[in-house]
């Protein structure tokens, strides 16, 4: 959620970059060349990031994890290297731990957070059969995805394995449609994001009531700023025939915790709903041959999001935040069934349709949103 | 796929169950959205009443990534033939 975006939109670089990539890539129709030709630049890119001590550590961890991927194909030791991977994690978030120089930097330029755990949905994929084992050029492009490397989207694998080889001829308006998106991200990350930071946002250094409205601001901030990547990661992928997943649908919006969760980095929550809420809930609901569907359902939860918050961040305020968002979600599972145990399910319908309790709902999901994002950052 | 499948009429009973609707009706082309209370809590009650019901085992893949009804028909129909 507070990606440490490293991937700086606004140099020239970047762009750059991107130009290549478009002038190069889509006009090659052959397919086995533009995979190459794809992967030989997201693995350029990823390099030309991490610069000349960085880029032996971005080729270790492509190499590592391409070694795992036909090990897990094989249904090899894939738990003993997948420790190794979750090590690797847990070094690279604790910043008191010392490096070996370029190390730290090579993986915050490749955005290891998201790089792992396309990995761990990589790797399943292929230790349950799901995919052949990948070429080299596979594996580089679904780990290192150029215009992904920001912040995300978190892409399936499944979905990266579907797409087609060579996508179809880009038109006129598939192009505009393309670029309609990034000028939406760019609009809203340097113009509306950018015109709050600098009218609004102290760093919550002016503390007093001011800190309150701050609290707001900094929430619309987040998703304007985190959402643009999106926008722009989107559009790139449009224009390259790359399929890009959509991360976010109107979430500041949602009328409740669960439903923010399904509009809100959408890419990473699905990935937890199908690698840890859907198997503790289906593991549980086994166990308990079904009897107790809403305990089984907040134990996945729980343990869903308190790993979503040590992914965002080892510390205790992002424990506490995940905790604080599986309560919530908890709290709406059980609200609902009450509601639907004492008005029935038009009952229910009629109750919610009602624009108070929409209007009520949406803010105090907001409010939660955005005092939970603040407790995050606030220099307590 | 256009084909009747015995799962997909087998299958809306147990919808009915699950979703405490009596007048719920479900075709291939079926998603989430057009059920009320579908969400990822009931989705998985709901894969566990199917377990139960044709005595077949889900991966917590297929489940995670069943797109329609016609989806799980066929995915019913797969493990129960295997």
């Amino acid at each position: 959620m507070l990606a440490d975006h490293t991937v700086d939109l606004g140099t020239a670089p970047f762009w750059f970059a991107a130009l290549a990539a478009l002038v190069v890539i889509v006009p090659i129709a052959h397919a086995r060349a533009r995979a190459v030709a794809i992967a030989a630049f997201d693995l350029g890119f990823a390099c030309a990031l991490a610069g000349w001590a960085g880029a032996p550590y971005v080729l270790a961890v492509v190499a590592a994890c391409h070694v795992l991927a036909q090990l897990a194909a094989r249904r090899l030791a894939v738990a003993a290297f997948a420790v190794l991977l979750a090590a690797l994690f847990v070094v690279h978030k604790l910043p008191q731990l010392e490096l070996p120089g370029g190390a730290r930097g090579a993986l915050v330029a490749i955005g290891f957070s998201y790089v792992l755990l396309r990995a761990i949905d990589m790797l399943r994929a292929l230790a349950e059969g799901r995919h052949a084992p990948p070429a080299l050029d596979g594996t580089i492009a679904y780990l290192v995805p150029f215009h992904m490397l920001a912040a995300g989207p978190i892409q399936a694998y499944d979905d990266f394995r579907a797409q087609p080889a060579v996508p179809a001829p880009l038109t006129t308006a598939t192009a505009l449609d393309g670029m309609e998106r990034i000028a939406s991200g760019l609009f809203k990350k340097f113009v509306i994001a950018q015109a709050i930071q600098l009218a609004l946002l102290t760093g919550f250094a002016a503390g007093g009531a001011y800190a309150l409205l701050e609290v707001q601001a900094y929430c619309i901030w987040v998703y304007l700023d985190f959402s643009a990547y999106s926008d722009i990661a989107v559009g790139l992928g449009i224009l390259l025939g790359r399929a890009t997943p959509e991360n976010f649908a109107r979430p500041l919006l949602a009328r409740n915790i669960t439903e923010f969760w399904e509009r809100w980095h959408i890419s990473l929550s699905q990935f937890i709903r199908r690698n840890l809420f859907v198997p503790i809930q289906l593991a549980l609901g086994r166990r308990t041959d079904g009897a107790h569907p809403l305990a089984t359902a907040s134990i996945a939860i729980g343990v869903a999001f308190v790993a979503c918050g040590l992914w965002h961040g080892l510390s205790l305020r992002f424990v506490a935040w995940g905790a604080l968002h599986a309560a919530a979600l908890i709290a709406t599972n059980a609200y609902r069934h009450v509601l639907l145990k004492k008005l029935g399910k038009r009952g229910v319908r009629a109750y919610l349709a009602r624009p108070v309790v929409r209007a009520t709902a949406t803010a105090l999901t907001f409010e939660f949103i955005a005092f939970s994002l603040a407790l995050v950052v606030y220099p307590f | 796929m256009g084909r009747a499948m015995p799962a997909l009429d087998e299958l809306a009973p147990l919808f009915r169950q699950v979703f405490d609707d009596d007048e719920l009706t479900v075709t291939r082309a079926t998603t989430a959205a057009d059920v009320e209370g579908w969400d990822s809590l009931t989705h998985v009650t709901l894969m566990l009443a199917i377990e139960k019901r044709f005595k077949i085992r889900f991966k917590s893949s297929q489940v995670a990534s069943l797109k329609d009804v016609g989806e799980l028909a066929d995915l019913i129909d797969a493990l129960t033939r295997s």
